[in-house]
């Protein structure tokens, strides 16, 4: 089998949160379709996915007997509530990681890793899903466009960027500047892109450690490229109001809920990858700086990017060997074609783990 | 120079309207090359963090072919045509090539031989 993606996943800290994608069927309520009730998903050691299309179209062909009111709403409420799940565990890891030991932090850690593996298998569902449920809502007769999310947040992150530039710029700092010059720049212009970059954490691709919005010098690019030789106030009218998306009322009361919930998926896909990387950046990494003294006492050499190299279920039990982190951070680093694909440096890990 | 000729790309429409202009061409290792006003936007796949990228394209053609992906809820937003789906955008595309994006019909067409 081909992978679906390629090089999606290189930490294996990461990747051991994608454990329970298979169990992508039970997650919907789509049971007694699939052997065991899985589907074939997985991430292997090189960081390919890999879905099994066969499974895929079995599960959406299984969705029509089920079209009711109760199934839409029951997986409306379940999608949201797992990405509040992710919110409200990522915040409290966030609050308090920097007065844990190791003992809270390793509860934490459970905590928010499992919250980010039961959100993950939507994030598989929602390569097809979606498109499947609006097949579903065309059949009832519901021809009027996609209930895309207006305001998305990739038109708020645009207008944010903008609304930064614009503070930078009357400050005398055009974002090329800011490129030439970061970080010595005045206090205030500083403080202005670090704010965003913590407002905005989260966005970015889906291997955590690539670099996105968490990253000063990375916003500072994203506008440099995004602004050019523009004059950041009038990209601002340009972006706004948005344009004129028609809603339409449901026609009947069968396609209310689906409609409801395709919208809740379509909101879903814009945040799938944000809610992964804020997790991450937020509760992830603070809680692993407390565990690191634990390993430092095992091993002299251990530094703090092994950690990431562990997976969940092994940074939850008292330290094993901690000579496989190196090992597996060596085959890591050996990955070329990775590095090239996200734009990761050679300095990427350390800058991550620093103590902030 | 050789003689300009046309390549039809089909792909699904995304969101409405016609423009042409350069080819840009995006991937994640290449987002902080500055976006030329009025290009075109070619990628295998438009994600919400590259969202500030579309603030000044004429239009955007992706390899990736649904119709309800990031691609397309951003075009939308922003007033630009689009393209999904088209395959292979990537490797036909060359950095400055001209391109004509139907957003109706769901068309690409490359103009080769610059």
């Amino acid at each position: 089998m081909k992978p679906y993606r390629r090089r999606l996943i290189g930490l294996p800290l990461q990747r051991s949160l994608f454990s329970g994608i298979s169990r992508a069927p039970a997650t919907i309520g789509v049971l007694g379709v699939l052997p065991d009730d899985r589907f074939a998903a997985w991430l292997d050691d090189e960081g390919d996915l890999y879905l099994d299309t066969t499974d895929v179209a079995r599960l959406v062909a299984a969705l029509p007997a089920r079209a009711t009111p109760a199934f839409f709403e029951d997986m409306e409420r379940s999608l949201a509530l797992a990405c509040d799940r992710v919110i409200q565990s990522t915040e409290r890891s966030r609050s308090r990681a920097t007065s844990a030991d190791a003992a809270e932090a390793r509860v934490l850690l459970s905590e928010v890793g499992g919250a980010v593996a039961t959100l993950l298998p939507y994030g598989i569902l929602s390569k097809f899903l979606p498109d499947a449920l609006y097949q579903l809502l065309r059949a009832t007769g519901d021809s009027s466009d996609p209930p895309f999310p207006t305001w998305s947040p990739g038109s708020e992150l645009t207008r944010a960027g903008a609304s930064l530039c614009v503070c930078c710029h009357e400050r005398g700092y055009s974002p090329e500047r800011l490129r030439t010059e970061w970080p010595l720049v005045p206090p205030d212009v500083v403080t202005m892109v670090e704010d965003f970059c913590r407002d905005h954490t989260g966005f970015g691709p889906l291997a955590c450690e690539a670099p996105g919005y968490e990253e000063p010098r990375y916003v500072i690019g994203i506008l440099a490229g995004m602004l050019a030789d523009n004059d950041p106030a009038a990209l601002l009218r340009r972006l706004g109001p948005p344009a004129h998306i028609p809603r339409v009322e449901p026609p009947s009361a069968v396609t209310s809920p689906l409609r409801r919930l395709l919208a809740a998926w379509l909101t879903f896909l814009d945040r799938e990858t944000w809610y992964v990387r804020r997790a991450f950046y937020l509760a992830l990494l603070p809680l692993l700086r407390r565990l690191l003294p634990v390993y430092q006492r095992t091993k002299d050499d251990f530094v703090p990017e092994d950690l990431l190299f562990l997976t969940l279920d092994e940074l939850l039990i008292p330290p094993g060997d901690p000579r496989i982190a190196a090992t597996r951070r060596a085959r890591y680093l050996a990955d070329a074609e990775y590095f090239a694909k996200y734009g990761i440096t050679a300095d990427r890990l350390r800058t991550i783990m620093a103590p902030r | 120079m050789s003689e300009p000729s046309e390549i039809r790309l089909p792909g699904r429409a995304a969101a409405p309207g016609k423009a042409s202009g350069p080819v840009h061409l995006v991937n994640e290792a290449s987002l902080h090359q500055p976006v030329p006003t009025g290009c075109i936007l070619v990628t295998r796949i438009l994600h919400p963090h590259q969202a500030p990228l579309l603030a000044r394209v004429a239009g955007i053609v992706t390899e990736e072919g649904s119709l309800l992906q990031h691609a397309t809820a951003l075009a939308r937003e922003f007033g630009v045509p689009a393209v999904v789906g088209v395959r292979g955008a990537t490797a036909q595309c060359r950095e400055g090539d001209r391109i004509e994006v139907d957003g109706d019909l769901g068309v690409v067409i490359l103009v080769s031989g610059r």
